[in-house]
């Protein structure tokens, strides 16, 4: 998605964990994304840090690599000489509407049956379109009408499968967490995928954990 | 009767402490093993201290009876010292129940902690009463905004960094420089803004969440903006951080105080605690009758904490008491001394008060070394460096000869029958035993004791030295005293630019032989270099 705010433009996207760039006339900006957890109003610091709008270095993005449901808000801030820290842009994530992807990755047809229930439910709970890519055709089809392509991009992609832990879950912490990931400020997961290990859930609680019913 | 092991290891300031029978034994910080200090050398854990606590408790950490660990700490650490037999507890709960059992404070009082995080919290507030501590504020690290980060990451940006991206001033080290320049500062109405952009007060909450990032991004944006080119800017900054410091913590503790109106008296915690300036403002609110900073107020007091946790949780320490000093480091024998000293080509004599306050008078430097050394930031009458506190020349004097580059102004160490007589509050003595609280110097002793004395404030850090507690201190004052008619001398610690304090007569004796000193003191001795 691309925003223009004043001379800032600013591409954010959920696609693979959550991404935003900045260009703009200040050679940075401060990027914050926070969390709304268990229906709060008060918001928990999840990551923050400051991006270069016009060259590579030190961060030309500004990336959190969880890619499971959270309810979460990015905020943008700039320098202001006057003000000091100014908040020029946010965005809640909210899916109302939207085009959302569920990529449900099986070839377990039992599975997939049960993680397309929970994507009706998903969209039921949150109102979006969906776009199903799984192994199965028949399943695809239960895509939101003109949606089923490749062709757009989504506002969000969520994938349901049961994943291995990937390199860059850099994170792993002591062995007294049991291979939990500590994300930002104490927020521990199992990793980007999965919020818990999935080793002992059902495929429901599965479902249930990556798209946060 | 139980002996307890007490070890922080978490990101900075590791340290070691030993209770025996609810008996505080030996506290030590890593760095005084080291030789890094804590701002040099994150992420390191006790290992060394553990070792020498060991050495000096005669009890194997295996064999004691309780081994209890501050979070945030790694298994694989704690393992390794204890065989998987160990308790944790709450980085703050350590902070709070160190600070509120070595206050000595009767009837009700609160312990407040405030860091940049330890565990999950940045702050906690206790209600104590005579013995017992009820949580009444926890503040999570994720939801608050915390004073302590800005400190933190104003220090280790506003002076940018060097070649190798290495901060110029480095968080947890050196936030004392930055607060000693605040009184050269002035108000500023742009530079409060821009603070206040970063940190808020209302209803008990400080606000917004991640101060120390947001810090980070503004500061570095304005050092490379050129607003700090020169130190007049740099002073301007820190008066302004001071005050908002000063202005939204008091407003923390009035709001408390209306909702806990009984509780004035108040012992604090965590290295926010270690500004001596916000520590005099809170002393001189009407209602506060008696505040107590504990002396290790930083993460290196979390060991001393744990293990008072677990012995009040045993019952063996069931009442504040009061500490009647720190030196609960390494200790040396004369023989080790004189064994050391023939390392280096000096002389020695033995120690007669009287003689060495006569060289003080005529403006030598003397290094102190006595006891164990201090636990906590503070050399207090261990590990020391006198000198007459009567001249404005002295503060360029010895920072040249310590290659120190400091601006704060040197504390004052004082006796405690003319205390009032010099500084005009009278609340808090017993805090100020350990150097942690600043006063106002009474008008006719500012230029007596110029060197000791704040040139743009007219404060003064001083610890007051009693006879009972402190008896070798309060005999050379004394001394002194009756030569100069000056019931102060000028006490530095005893270590060099960048340094710890020192540790052994070894790292004493070099500063003699370099001209640092005068005379060295150890023990019952007098050294002096060889002509």
């Amino acid at each position: 998605m691309f925003f223009q705010v004043g001379n800032e433009k600013i591409l954010i996207d959920f696609n693979d964990g959550i991404t935003v760039r900045v260009g703009g006339p200040d050679l940075t900006y401060f990027i914050e994304c926070v969390e709304y957890r268990n229906g709060d109003h008060e918001p928990v610091m999840l990551e923050s840090f400051h991006v270069t709008s016009n060259c590579d270095w030190p961060y030309k993005e500004f990336r959190v690599p969880i890619e499971f449901y959270m309810d979460f808000e990015l905020k943008i801030y700039k320098f202001d000489p006057i003000y000091g820290l100014k908040l020029i842009f946010n965005h809640r994530y909210n899916d109302y509407d939207q085009v959302v992807r569920f990529v449900i990755d099986t070839k377990n047809r039992e599975d997939a049956e049960l993680w397309l229930k929970k994507v009706k439910e998903y969209k039921r709970k949150n109102y979006c379109k969906i776009q199903i890519f799984s192994e199965f055709e028949d399943m695809d089809s239960e895509s939101d009408t003109r949606y089923q392509t490749r062709d757009i991009t989504p506002y969000k992609t969520y994938r349901i499968g049961r994943f291995p832990k990937n390199s860059n879950d850099w994170k792993t912490i002591d062995p007294r967490k049991e291979g939990m990931i500590w994300y930002g400020y104490w927020k521990t997961i199992w990793s980007y995928q999965h919020p818990r290990l999935w080793k002992n859930l059902s495929s429901e609680e599965i479902a249930n954990d990556i798209l946060g019913l | 009767m139980s002996t307890i092991y007490g070890f922080y290891g978490g990101s900075h300031s590791p340290s070691t402490s030993f209770i025996k029978d609810g008996e505080i034994i030996c506290c030590i910080e890593e760095e005084r093993i080291t030789r890094k200090k804590a701002g040099d050398n994150f992420d390191c854990v006790a290992e060394l201290s553990s070792r020498e606590v060991e050495k000096i408790s005669g009890i194997p950490i295996k064999d004691a009876d309780y081994r209890v660990f501050v979070e945030p700490v790694t298994e694989a650490f704690a393992n390794r010292l204890t065989d998987f037999n160990y308790d944790r507890v709450s980085h703050h709960d350590a902070h709070c129940y160190g600070a509120y059992f070595t206050s000595g404070m009767e009837g009700k009082a609160l312990s407040i902690s405030y860091d940049g995080g330890g565990d999950k919290s940045v702050m906690k507030v206790y209600l104590c009463e005579n013995g017992k501590m009820t949580l009444a504020y926890s503040y999570d690290m994720c939801s608050t905004g915390s004073l302590s980060h800005l400190w933190a990451f104003s220090v280790s940006t506003i002076k940018g960094y060097d070649h190798e991206g290495e901060s110029i001033w480095k968080m947890c080290k050196d936030e004392g420089k930055l607060m000693g320049m605040a009184p050269d500062g002035e108000y500023d109405e742009n530079f409060y803004r821009i603070l206040k952009s970063l940190i808020d007060y209302k209803d008990l909450r400080f606000f917004p969440i991640d101060t120390g990032n947001k810090t980070r991004f503004v500061v570095e944006t304005m050092h490379r903006l050129g607003w700090f080119r020169d130190n007049k800017s740099i002073e301007k900054f820190s008066f302004n951080l001071q005050k908002i410091t000063e202005d939204l913590m008091l407003n923390f503790l009035n709001d408390l105080h209306i909702r806990f109106p009984e509780y004035t008296k108040l012992c604090f915690s965590g290295g926010l605690f270690a500004n001596v300036k916000l520590n005099q403002k809170i002393n001189q609110l009407p209602w506060v009758e008696e505040i107590y900073i504990i002396p290790a107020m930083g993460d290196e007091g979390l060991s001393l904490g744990a293990c008072i946790m677990k012995a009040h949780q045993l019952g063996e320490i069931n009442k504040p008491f009061k500490l009647k000093n720190v030196f609960f480091g390494k200790k040396y024998t004369n023989k080790q001394i004189i064994e050391a000293s023939e390392r280096y080509h000096v002389q020695y004599e033995k120690y007669n008060p009287k003689e060495i306050a006569k060289l003080l008078n005529d403006g030598e430097i003397i290094g102190w070394f006595q006891h164990g050394f201090e636990y906590g930031p503070r050399a207090l009458g261990a590990r020391s460096i006198l000198v007459r506190p009567t001249d404005y020349e002295t503060h360029r004097k010895l920072n040249t000869r310590l290659k120190r580059h400091d601006s704060m102004p040197f504390a004052p160490i004082v006796m405690e029958e003319f205390f009032e007589d010099i500084f005009n509050e009278n609340k808090s003595k017993y805090t100020s035993e350990f150097m942690t609280l600043c006063f106002q110097t009474k008008d006719e002793w500012i230029e007596k004791i110029p060197a000791v004395i704040q040139k743009s404030d007219k404060t003064a850090r001083p610890q007051l030295v009693k006879k009972d507690n402190n008896p070798l201190f309060w005999e050379i004052l004394n001394e002194y005293h009756k030569i100069s008619g000056i019931p102060v001398l000028l006490n530095t610690s005893f270590n060099t630019h960048n340094e710890p304090i020192i540790d052994n007569p070894d790292h004493a004796f070099p500063k003699l032989m370099d001209g640092t000193l005068d005379k060295l003191i150890i023990g019952e001795y007098v050294f002096s270099s060889r002509k």
